[in-house]
């Protein structure tokens, strides 16, 4: 028996990787280390964000203050996979880590991009696009010259793809389910008595919240944004009585829609890719000392 | 108070069964994933394994008079090669200590040609050789992956079949299944070899 709980202990100690801490996955860019100045980060994330529009694929830039005494490329890629970047049946999420304070730089590679940006590439990608001008304390332009090679050799790939829909089926149904409630509704509070009322209005409300809900669950993933949307169209539509003008709950229907596709709520997020530890590694010496937090 | 007693063992009885029904799948399932962890590491294997013909012809054109590493080279590649790699192997310490041993001595006779290729400035200069260079630095990571992942997905088969109830349910429907054999700690050769420039 206590060989067999040794044994147990023996398995669970081995299972525990020590995982490195990683980063949150705030945006597209992820400075760290405090490299680039705000409009310099827009930018890139609307380099990253148009790459993701004609290609699918997630390319993100990471700089990190240290890598916790890990090897850069064990790190890379279970930051790739912590952050699940690439489209999750491509896997094609591509990472551009920066590791000044350790003098390292990592292009990691998804899976699916392995066959397009081999470790050669991305190898040459780092010594001609990267290092000459990280000489020149032009980590922006480092990186953005890296990014739009990446976006050139990607796009050659892709180019005969279509574009990623993204309302599917369920999204352009409960569009459609909308105005046939509102509608049915509306009737309702002229034929039923009031008892009945109250029933048929909270049951119609939380259908139309909880549509609301999954709608902007579905465009944002997230749950507490999601359920606030919910609860407020919600309690809109339920004090909306019928002399009301039920256009109300409508325009916030309509105003919640129009915020979810301004840029203000492109919340970025991985789309369930896995790396395998494609990509190089580089040790770029002190060329970035000095620079940044 | 019978009635009592009767709902309670029924309840106990439930949540047992309950539990078993979750783990019936376990074992074919996770040894599936072995499989397919294991299918990725012979992959990177052979991919390394296919690129130093490139490699050491490269080499060989800035360093010929270097035989000695690249008949080691040679022979430990023959011998990896020669192995005939089944899926048996994972059920079979010696087979698999074959296999590592093998692919161990590789991974030391090819840090050794990256070793004396750093004594060859115009070699380490040569484009084509970069190339290699970096392809086989990713594949060396690669293959740590692997294995890692495969590491990963033995101590789930395993701990499946080390722990109740698991242990109980594979003992029942699955009388044949064996703990599996897994890569020890990562060998210091296994690490890629850096560039500095």
């Amino acid at each position: 028996m206590i060989r067999f709980f040794l044994s147990l202990l023996f398995f669970v100690g081995v299972s525990v990787w020590a995982a490195p801490i990683f980063p949150e996955l705030t945006g597209r860019v992820v400075d760290q280390a405090g490299l680039l100045t705000p409009d310099q980060k827009q930018s890139l994330s609307e380099l990253s964000k148009s790459i993701e529009e004609n290609t699918t694929a997630q390319v993100v830039v990471v700089t990190l203050k240290s890598l916790d005494g890990y090897d850069i490329s064990d790190y890379g890629y279970q930051l790739g996979r912590y952050w699940k970047l690439g489209q999750k049946d491509k896997n094609n999420g591509l990472l551009i880590i920066i590791a000044p304070h350790d003098h390292k730089v990592r292009v990691e590679v998804g899976y699916g991009l392995e066959g397009e940006i081999t470790d050669a590439q991305a190898n040459d990608l780092i010594l001609s696009e990267m290092v000459p001008r990280f000489k020149q304390k032009d980590v922006y332009g480092g990186i953005k010259n890296t990014m739009d090679e990446i976006k050139a050799i990607i796009s050659k790939e892709y180019q005969a793809e279509p574009v990623k829909e993204k309302p599917h089926l369920f999204y352009i149904l409960s569009i459609a389910l909308i105005p046939l409630l509102v509608l049915i509704f509306w009737a309702g509070t002229y034929y039923f008595s009031k008892q009945v009322m109250f029933i048929f209005k909270l049951t119609v409300s939380l259908f139309i919240g909880g549509i609301v809900g999954m709608l902007v669950w579905i465009a944002s993933h997230l749950i507490i944004i999601s359920a606030i949307a919910g609860l407020i169209v919600f309690v809109i539509t339920y004090f909306s009585n019928k002399n009301a003008d039920f256009g109300s709950s409508l325009d916030a229907i309509g105003a919640l829609s129009r915020s979810m596709s301004s840029d203000s709520f492109d919340i970025f997020s991985g789309g369930g890719g896995s790396f395998g530890g494609g990509g190089s590694s580089i040790d770029i010496g002190n060329i970035l000392d000095g620079l940044g937090s | 108070m019978k009635a009592i007693g009767g709902i309670l063992a029924a309840v106990i009885i439930g949540v047992i069964v309950m539990i078993f029904v979750g783990h019936v799948n376990n074992v074919p399932k996770l040894d599936e994933s072995v499989k397919a962890s294991w299918g990725q590491v012979q992959n990177q294997y052979q991919r390394r394994a296919d690129l130093i013909p490139n490699l050491v012809a490269t080499v060989k054109g800035y360093a010929s008079h270097e035989k000695e590493v690249f008949t080691q080279v040679a022979e430990a590649r023959a011998k990896v090669g020669q192995m005939t790699i089944t899926p048996a192997i994972l059920n079979d310490p010696k087979a698999f200590a074959a296999f590592e041993k093998a692919q161990g001595e590789l991974s030391s006779a090819l840090s050794r040609l990256m070793m004396v290729s750093e004594r060859y400035p115009d070699l380490k200069a040569d484009k084509n050789f970069m190339a290699l260079q970096s392809q086989l630095e990713g594949t060396e990571n690669r293959i740590s992956v692997a294995r890692r992942d495969y590491i990963d997905t033995v101590k789930q088969y395993n701990l499946e079949l080390r722990t109740v109830p698991g242990r109980w349910v594979a003992a029942i429907l699955y009388p044949d299944a064996t703990v599996k054999e897994t890569f020890t700690a990562e060998p210091q050769s296994q690490k890629a070899p850096t560039v500095s420039f």
